[in-house]
Parts: C-alpha cells; structure tokens; sequence
C-alpha cells in the first residue's frame, strides 16, 4: 500500500505541491513560534533564578544601568566602596549579603567582542554558584574562572585574559542573556586580573585599580522585613551615595512585556493553523474532484470504501509528514542560528532551545503536520466514497 | 456464472428509470440488451454488476443474492468475479497503459503475482492490438484504443462475468469488429458476457438479444 501511495505522490507532483506548500509554511512558523515561546519562557525562567537576590545595592545614579545589567545583561562598571557591604551585613533584616565587582575589558583573546568580567565571593555568593554546572564542586582558586555559556575555550580548557591563561572551570548554564559571555573570578584574582590589565595598556580609572571597592552588594532580606525598609537602614548606616535595585521587580515588568510577545506568538500561530487548515480543506476538495473518476474506478475495480480513503487519505499524509519535516527545518534554521539575535531584537533573555528539544519539537510537529495532511483529506474522500462508482463514473452531462 | 435480474427496477425522484426487469443472463452466452436512448440499459448494466442498488428488486449471481451484500463482500465480487467495461474511457491519466490494465490486480493487493499479470495484460493487449501501446499514457491513445485498453483491464482478473456498455460507439468498423470478436471468444470460454448497444453489428455475435423496451428475449 506504501509503494502505491508513494508512486502515486510522485505522478500527481503538482498536487502533491499544492498539498505540501501550506503544511510546510504553517510548521515553519509554528515551529518558530514554540521555540520563540519555549525560550523566552526559559528566559524568563532563568532570569527568576538568577534574580536570587531581593536588592541591588549600586551607587547613585547607576539604578538603571544595573537594571539593564540584570535584564539585559548590559556591559557597564560602576564602583562603590567595600564598606557599604560591611555595613549591609551588619544591618538588622538582612539575611544574606555577597559582594561582586564588574570589569568590562577590551576583547580579549578568547572573545571576538568584549567580556564583562565578574568578580565574586565564593563564601558568601548566592547569585553565581547556582548557575554553575553541578559537576563542579570544588572551590574555584585563584587560576580558575567560570566562563558564561558562549565563551569559547581554548584546547586543553582554557582561556586567556589579558595575555595570562586560565584554566576554565566550570562552565555557567545559558541564560540568554550577553551575561553568557562573561567570565567570573573570585575577589582573589583580582590584583593579578587588573595588573596584567594594566600591563597589556587597557586604560583603567584609579577607582578600578584600588583594592577595596566593589560594584554592588547583592541582598537577601530576611522573613519579616520589608525590603525599602531594610535599604533605607543600609542607606541611612553607610556615608556612600546609593542606589537601590529590586531585581524581582525586573523580572515582574519583563514577564508583563513576555506575556504580549506569548500573546502575538499565540495569535499568529492559531490564525495561521485555521487558515491553513480551511486551505487545506479546500485543495483537498479540488483534488478529490479532479480525482472523482480515478477514485470512482478504484471502486469498479474491486477497491472498498476503506481502502480508498486509506489509500487517498495516506498521501496527505505523507506530504503532510514531508512538509512537516521541512517547514520545522526551516523554521529551526531560522529561529536557532539567530536566537541570540532574537533575544536581541525582542530585549529579552532569550536562551533558545536545546538540540534534545529541537528535535523532539520537530518530531512532535511532523506528527501535527502529517495529521493535519490527513484529517483535511478525511472530509472530502469520505464524501467522495459515499457515491456511487457507476454514478462518479459518469462525466457530467452524460 | 449466471446472473439473474428478479423485478429489477429503478426510480429517481418519481421518474421511472427502469421499469420491472425479469431476465437471466447465462454461462457461455454473449446477450445484447437493446433499446432506445434513456430506456434504462446503463442503468440496468450498473444494477447486474452492482455498482447501483434497484429501487425494487434484487439481482442474483448463482445462488447469491448480491443486492444485500455487504460492502466488503460485494468489493471482492467486482475484484474477481465481475468485469465492467464503462461506456466511458476512464483511465488513470498519469499511469501508462499496461499499468491500467493491470490496475484491478495492484488494487487488490496481487502484488505477488504482479509478473503474471502483467504477462496476461500484454497478451490481451497484443490480441487486441495495441500492445505497441503498453508504454503510453492513455492521452496518446484514439479512442478506440482507450476502449480496447479498457477492454483489457475489464478481462485482467479473467472475471466470470463480462459487463459492457456501449462497447462499439463511435469505433470505426474494424475496431468494433476487433472488439465484438475478442468478447465472443470470452464468451466461448464459458464465461457470461452483457452488452448493452444501439450498434446492430453486435447482433451478429449474440447469442441471446434482449430488447429493454418491451421486455422480448430473442435467441439469436
């Protein structure tokens, strides 16, 4: 039966086009569209995770910057002194507190683009060892650094930075964001980070070489506390001018402008497939027509009802399944390649999907392609082997 | 095989299509059904073979009535039993002839014995004249060779009962001749052979002619 479906697809090649072109654009886009939703859901998903922390601590003036460094994952430094993290840790609300210290560099030999590099506190950090693969367990010292997901290593794992190696280890999970092109070292390598800087002629400000400042203080409130109240004592306790970032906050006005982007997606992808559905319905009932005295005869000669729908029905299928497998291909080169470009383009954290999903969305929309291919034939063979062979037999007017 | 019309008739919206039909048609006999246009011959054709259920009246093949029968049943009856030959060339545009001809076979699944088939499907085609044809699509064939292509893929499965409607219209005399003789040796094979035609040359070959009209039965 396979053979004779096949044979007859390749006979009748330009209603075989007629039946594949709609299925291929509407798989295309709906595979765009699930992979763009998927991700930013992921994005979104990732972002709450990485917003561990309930307040930013960042010097006055620098609130927005440092958003778009959450959000958006922004290149920027700014610098406050390592006090306020003293005095932040001793204010009353506060659960936790872990400093950081931003770095943008020039490109460095690993990158084509500049890096942002991070500078944390293994004991107390909360925000990056989470991201970190579980694998790794051990304390990272003052040789290693933990590279964002898109950093590219160099053979034997490593990478180099202001002309000194460093061995990689630990790779952070994606996040979508240009955050996964940074590299995070412990406040330990700091000094060497910033004198091979110098050295190398990367033009540094007095306050990015001194040893005690950092960029911002990370916090966690405690149960209880209201969290403007607890800023309000670390801004009152300290004589350092800053700024406050609620991070969850973020992550709230990014979920709000994801929930139109899910919206559009949705509307798109639901117009497309009714359309494309009636399409279909539609070609189908043309090619049934022109098929009328082909099928009629499959009857006279002994074919039953089942097998004619089967017969017919299965070549929807197969072009369904065809058209399918390549609007996803399309879709998947379109929308997989230029993730980073999307996420870009739609402002968003945007990690797009993993080779195991991909695949397994591919399959899943052949399966809707082909049983779209075949529920659309369904209708009119059904009807079409209601009537009678002798009576479709007849030419009309005859 | 005999096949036997019991009060066969047909309506459509209150229009008498065929009026009362008794008559059976037997083993080894070449029966025309005459009659003038619209008296019902086609109708009373597709009814014999079952491709048209009687409005009244049953149809019986040997002991079987067949106007019940279930679709299964009656699909395996037109795959082996019966061969139809439409008064319409109606053959699958993008398939060669000799696949036309072997259609009833790929249809019902003789897959195994295809090379047989298509042995049998160059003989009747070669008796028939036109085997040179075999390769060509039906859009390159006269008329008279669709008919004689069709005649063939009526006669693949070598059917107990042959069943032809309007075999010889508009075919030249030589063609008509070609195709009333290959029918009547059918016939000689002691298989039961219809014809429904105006063309009074099939009247040579009867054994039996049936005059719808009035409802006569001549021995030829």
């Amino acid at each position: 039966m396979i053979k004779k479906v096949l044979k007859q697809l390749q006979r009748n090649k330009l209603q075989s086009v007629f039946l594949f072109v709609p299925v291929f654009i509407l798989s295309a886009i709906l595979f765009g569209s699930v992979v763009i939703d998927t991700g930013l859901k992921e994005g979104t998903k990732n972002l709450e995770k990485r917003m561990g922390a309930d307040l930013m601590i960042v010097p006055q003036g620098e609130k927005d910057l440092a958003g778009s460094i959450i959000s958006e994952g922004a290149r920027g430094t700014f610098y406050l002194e390592r006090s306020v993290y003293d005095i932040a840790l001793k204010t009353k609300g506060v659960a936790a507190a872990t400093p950081q210290f931003f770095l943008k560099s020039l490109a460095a030999d690993c990158c084509s683009s500049e890096v942002e590099i991070v500078f944390y506190e293994p004991k107390t950090d909360f925000i990056i060892h989470p991201w970190i693969s579980k694998e790794y367990e051990k304390q990272q010292d003052k040789n290693e650094v933990v590279v964002g997901s898109s950093i590219n290593e160099e053979e034997g794992g490593v990478i180099k930075l202001f002309g000194r190696q460093y061995k990689i280890a630990a790779r952070m999970a994606k996040t979508g964001t240009s955050l996964d092109s940074s590299v995070y070292f412990t406040f330990e390598s700091m000094d060497t980070v910033i004198n091979d800087a110098i050295n190398k002629g990367s033009f540094l400000t007095k306050q990015q070489t001194k040893s005690d400042i950092i960029s911002s203080v990370f916090v966690n409130v405690s149960e209880g506390y209201d969290e403007s109240e607890v800023f309000e004592n670390i801004k009152n306790n300290t004589t350092q001018k800053i700024d406050v970032v609620y991070p969850k906050q973020i992550e709230k006005n990014i979920s709000v402008s994801i929930d139109g982007i899910y919206s559009a997606l949705h509307m798109v992808s639901t117009v497309t497939l009714v359309l494309i559905f009636v399409i279909l319905i539609c070609v189908n009932i043309i090619i049934a027509n022109e098929r009328k005295r082909e099928i009629a005869l499959f009857g006279i000669v002994g074919a039953t009802k089942k097998k004619i729908i089967n017969m017919v029905c299965l070549q929807s299928l197969f072009v369904g399944a065809a058209g399918g497998i390549a609007g996803g291909l399309l879709g998947a080169l379109f929308t997989i390649p230029f993730g980073d470009y999307i996420g870009m383009k739609l402002d968003m954290p945007y990690p797009g999907p993993a080779a195991l999903e991909t695949v397994l969305l591919l399959v899943i929309i052949t399966v809707i392609a082909a049983g779209i291919g075949f529920v659309t034939s369904l209708i009119p063979v059904w009807r079409l082997s209601q009537i009678a062979p002798y009576t479709a037999l007849r030419r009309d007017g005859d | 095989m005999e096949i036997q019309a019991v009060n066969v008739g047909m309506k459509f919206k209150n229009r008498v299509i065929l009026d009362n039909q008794n008559i059976t048609f037997q083993s080894g006999k070449l029966t025309v059904i005459t009659g003038p246009s619209g008296s019902g011959k086609s109708t009373l054709l597709a009814i014999l073979g079952g491709y048209m259920k009687p409005t009244i009246g049953h149809v019986k093949i040997g002991e079987k009535d067949i106007t019940g029968l279930k679709e299964k049943e009656l699909a395996l009856l037109h795959a082996n039993n019966i061969g139809y030959l439409p008064q319409w060339n109606v053959m699958l545009k993008k398939s060669s002839v000799l696949e036309n001809v072997i259609l009833p076979a790929i249809i019902n699944d003789e897959k195994k014995h295809e090379g047989e088939y298509l042995e049998k499907a160059i003989e009747h085609l070669n008796a028939l004249g036109i085997e040179e044809q075999k390769d060509n699509y039906p859009y390159e064939l006269s008329g008279g060779e669709l008919k004689r292509a069709s005649l063939a893929r009526a006669l693949i499965m070598e059917p107990d009962i042959l069943i032809a409607d309007e075999p010889t219209t508009g075919l030249d005399a030589v063609t008509a001749t070609r195709i009333l003789e290959y029918m009547a040796d059918y016939t000689a094979r002691g298989k039961t052979v219809i014809i429904a035609t105006h063309d009074d040359k099939a009247h040579d070959y009867a054994d039996v002619i049936y005059d719808l009209a009035i409802k006569n039965v001549y021995n030829a």
